[in-house]
C-alpha cells in the first residue's frame, strides 16, 4: 500500500517537474517566435493579430531590411571585425600562451594577464577614443578590431593555458629527442592538440564581438562603417513604426549566433562558464 | 647560436604580440582612465588637473546617487531571481530528467544574444501600440494591469530590469546544473537512504556542497549589474532624465554625450572599484568558507 502512494505521488512530482521545466522553456522560447511570426506581417496585421500566424507571409520584410535599411552592409562589417579579431587573438594568445606554460613559466606574466578579466569594457571607452584619435584610426574598423581582441586577450590566456597545461609533457620531450625546435613543437605538435582550446577561445570570443555595442558606440559614427548591433539599435530610430521590418532586422542580426551556438553548444557553454567559474 | 639563446628569442619573439597589445590597449588605458578622472577635460581643449574635485562634486549629485541606487536594486533583484530560478531549475534538470539537454539548449539559448537585440525586442513588447505584454495581461485576465510600462514611473525602472533578468537566467541554470553534476552520488544516496526527504537532502548535503559556486553565481550577478547598459540604453535611454539609467549608463551620458571626459572617468572608476571591492570581498568570504 505504501509503495503505491509512493509511486503515485514521485508520478505527481515528477508530472510537476516537466510541467515547470516545459512553462520555462516556453517563456524562453516563445519572445523569440513572436518575432520571426511578426517579421512576416505588415502593420496592420501586428496589430489585429499580434499572436497569429501570418496569413500570407511578407518576405519582402527581409529583402526591405537588407537592402532598405542596409542591414546587409553592417553584418558584413560585424563579420569581418569578427574574424579578423578571431584570426589575431587566436594567433597571438596560442603562441603567448605556449610560452606561459611550456617553455618559460611566469606568475608575474600570468597575474597580469589575467587582470583584464575583473575590468568592465567601460573603463576604456574614454582613453580608447583618445588613442585612436592620436593613430588617425577614429571611425575605422580596424580600431574596433584592435580593441576587441585586446579586451579579449585575458579570458582567451586564461582558456588556453587551461587547455596548453592539460597537454603531456611526453611529447614536447618525444619531438626534442627526434630533433624538433620548440618553435617546431607548437606549429607541429601543440597547436593540433588545442584545438578544442582554440575552439572554446573563438566561440566566446565571436559572441563577445558580435554582441558588443558600447565599443563600436564610440569608435564608430559613419552608417556605412556601423556594426550590427549599432545598426539594430538605430533601427528602432529610423524604422520605428513598421514593426515588420524592424521585426525582419532583428532576425538578421541574431541567425548567426543562433547557428553558432546550436553548432558548438559545447564550447560555447564552456567558455561562458569557464570564464564565469574565474570571476 | 647557442639553444639556449634561441630558446630565449622564441619566448621573447612569441610573447610580444601579445603582451604589446595587451599593454597598450588595456592596460594603459586602464591607468588613464584613473588619471582622467582627476582633470577637468571636455575631449578638445587641454586637460586641466583638479585633483579629486571630480570626485567631490559626484558624490554630491543627485543624479549619480540615482544610477546609483538604481545599479543595487538591478543587484537586489538579479540576486533575488536568477539565482533561486537558475537553481531550481538546474536541480529539476539534474534529477535524471529525460531531455534535460534538450532544456538546458533552450534555456541558455537567450543568454548568447545580443542585449542590443533582446532590448529592441523587448520595447516592441512593450510597445503601447502592438502591447504584446498588455494583451497577454488582457488574456488571462489581469486585464486592470495593463498599463505603459515605459512611461509609468513605478513600473519604469522594474520593466527596464526584466529583460536582463529573463536573458541570463540559463547562466545561472547552466553553472548550477555544472555544480550539482560535480557533487558526489554517493553522498546524496547515502542521505536518502538515511531517510532524508528530497528537499531536506537538498538543502542540507547538496547545497553546502556547491556554496562556492553560488558564491561565482553571486559575484556574475554583482559584476554583471555594475556593467549594465545596452537594456536601459536602447528602451528609454535611461529616461526620464536618469530614472530608469544604471552607473554605465550614467558613464555614457556624461562622458559621450555631455562631453565631461573628466566626470565620466571619475564615474567609470567608481564602477571598477566597485566591482574590485564587491569582487574580493566575496572571493575572500569563499576562501574563508574553505578552510572552515
Amino acid at each position: 500500500m505504501k509503495f503505491f502512494r509512493k509511486s503515485w505521488q514521485s508520478q505527481l512530482a515528477s508530472i510537476g517537474k516537466y510541467l515547470v521545466l516545459t512553462l520555462a522553456s516556453v517563456i524562453c522560447l516563445y519572445p523569440f517566435l513572436w518575432v520571426v511570426l511578426s517579421s512576416l506581417k505588415d502593420n496592420s496585421s501586428i496589430y489585429g493579430d499580434p499572436f497569429g500566424f501570418p496569413s500570407s507571409p511578407m518576405f519582402e520584410n527581409y529583402a526591405e531590411a537588407w537592402k532598405g535599411a542596409d542591414v546587409g552592409r553592417n553584418f558584413l562589417n560585424s563579420m569581418t571585425v569578427c574574424l579578423a579579431t578571431l584570426l589575431i587573438l587566436i594567433v597571438i594568445t596560442a603562441m603567448g600562451s605556449y610560452i606561459l606554460t611550456r617553455v618559460k613559466r611566469s606568475v608575474l606574466l600570468d597575474t597580469y594577464f589575467s587582470l583584464g578579466i575583473m575590468i568592465p569594457i567601460h573603463a576604456l571607452l574614454i582613453p580608447s577614443v583618445l588613442i585612436f584619435k592620436n593613430l588617425h584610426l577614429t571611425d575605422n574598423l580596424l580600431g574596433l578590431v584592435i580593441m576587441y581582441t585586446a579586451v579579449n586577450i585575458s579570458f582567451s590566456m586564461f582558456i588556453m593555458n587551461g587547455f596548453m597545461k592539460g597537454i603531456p609533457k611526453e611529447l614536447d620531450e618525444a619531438a626534442t629527442i627526434d630533433g624538433c625546435g620548440k618553435g617546431q613543437i607548437f606549429f607541429r605538435i601543440i597547436l593540433p592538440v588545442a584545438k578544442p582550446g582554440i575552439a572554446t577561445v573563438a566561440t566566446l570570443a565571436f559572441l563577445n564581438c558580435w554582441n558588443d555595442l558600447l565599443m563600436g558606440l564610440v569608435l564608430i559614427s559613419s552608417p556605412h562603417k556601423k556594426t550590427l548591433a549599432l545598426a539594430i539599435s538605430a533601427l528602432k530610430g529610423s524604422y520605428a513604426t513598421q514593426y515588420g521590418l524592424l521585426c525582419a532586422g532583428f532576425v538578421i542580426s541574431i541567425v548567426p549566433v543562433m547557428l553558432m551556438y546550436l553548432l558548438f553548444q559545447k564550447q560555447v557553454i564552456a567558455g561562458m562558464t569557464a570564464g564565469a567559474v574565474k570571476g | 647560436m647557442s639553444s639556449k639563446r634561441k630558446e630565449t628569442l622564441l619566448a621573447v619573439g612569441f610573447l610580444s604580440p601579445v603582451f604589446i597589445l595587451y599593454t597598450i590597449f588595456l592596460f594603459v588605458p586602464l591607468v588613464n582612465t584613473g588619471f582622467y578622472s582627476l582633470t577637468k577635460w571636455n575631449g578638445v581643449t587641454e586637460r586641466v588637473f583638479i585633483g579629486i574635485r571630480n570626485y567631490q562634486e559626484l558624490f554630491q549629485n543627485s543624479d549619480y546617487w540615482i544610477t546609483f541606487r538604481n545599479t543595487i536594486k538591478l543587484v537586489v533583484v538579479t540576486l533575488l531571481i536568477q539565482i533561486p530560478v537558475g537553481l531550481l531549475l538546474a536541480y529539476l534538470l539534474y534529477l535524471k530528467t529525460k531531455g534535460a539537454k534538450l532544456f538546458r539548449t533552450i534555456l541558455f539559448l537567450p543568454v548568447v544574444i545580443a542585449p542590443v537585440a533582446i532590448s529592441l525586442m523587448f520595447s516592441l513588447f512593450y510597445n503601447s501600440e502592438i502591447g504584446v505584454f498588455n494583451k497577454i495581461l488582457e488574456t488571462i485576465g489581469l486585464g486592470r494591469f495593463q498599463t505603459n510600462w515605459l512611461s509609468n514611473t513605478r513600473t519604469l525602472l522594474y520593466a527596464v530590469m526584466a529583460p536582463q533578468v529573463w536573458q541570463y537566467i540559463g547562466l545561472y541554470v547552466t553553472i548550477f546544473l555544472g555544480a550539482l553534476q560535480s557533487v558526489p552520488e554517493e553522498l546524496v544516496e547515502s542521505a536518502e537512504i538515511d531517510g532524508a526527504g528530497k528537499v531536506r537532502t537538498f538543502f542540507f548535503v547538496v547545497l553546502p556542497q556547491i556554496a562556492n559556486f553560488t558564491n561565482i553565481c553571486v559575484i556574475l550577478c554583482v559584476t554583471g549589474s555594475l556593467k549594465a547598459f545596452e537594456h536601459s540604453w536602447i528602451m528609454t535611454g535611461g529616461g526620464p532624465g536618469v530614472r530608469s539609467a544604471y552607473l554605465g549608463v550614467y558613464m555614457y551620458k556624461t562622458a559621450f554625450v555631455n562631453s565631461d571626459f573628466g566626470t565620466g572617468s571619475a564615474v567609470t572608476m567608481t564602477i571598477v572599484a566597485l566591482s574590485l571591492v564587491i569582487t574580493g570581498l566575496l572571493n575572500g568570504i569563499g576562501r574563508f568558507r574553505e578552510r572552515e
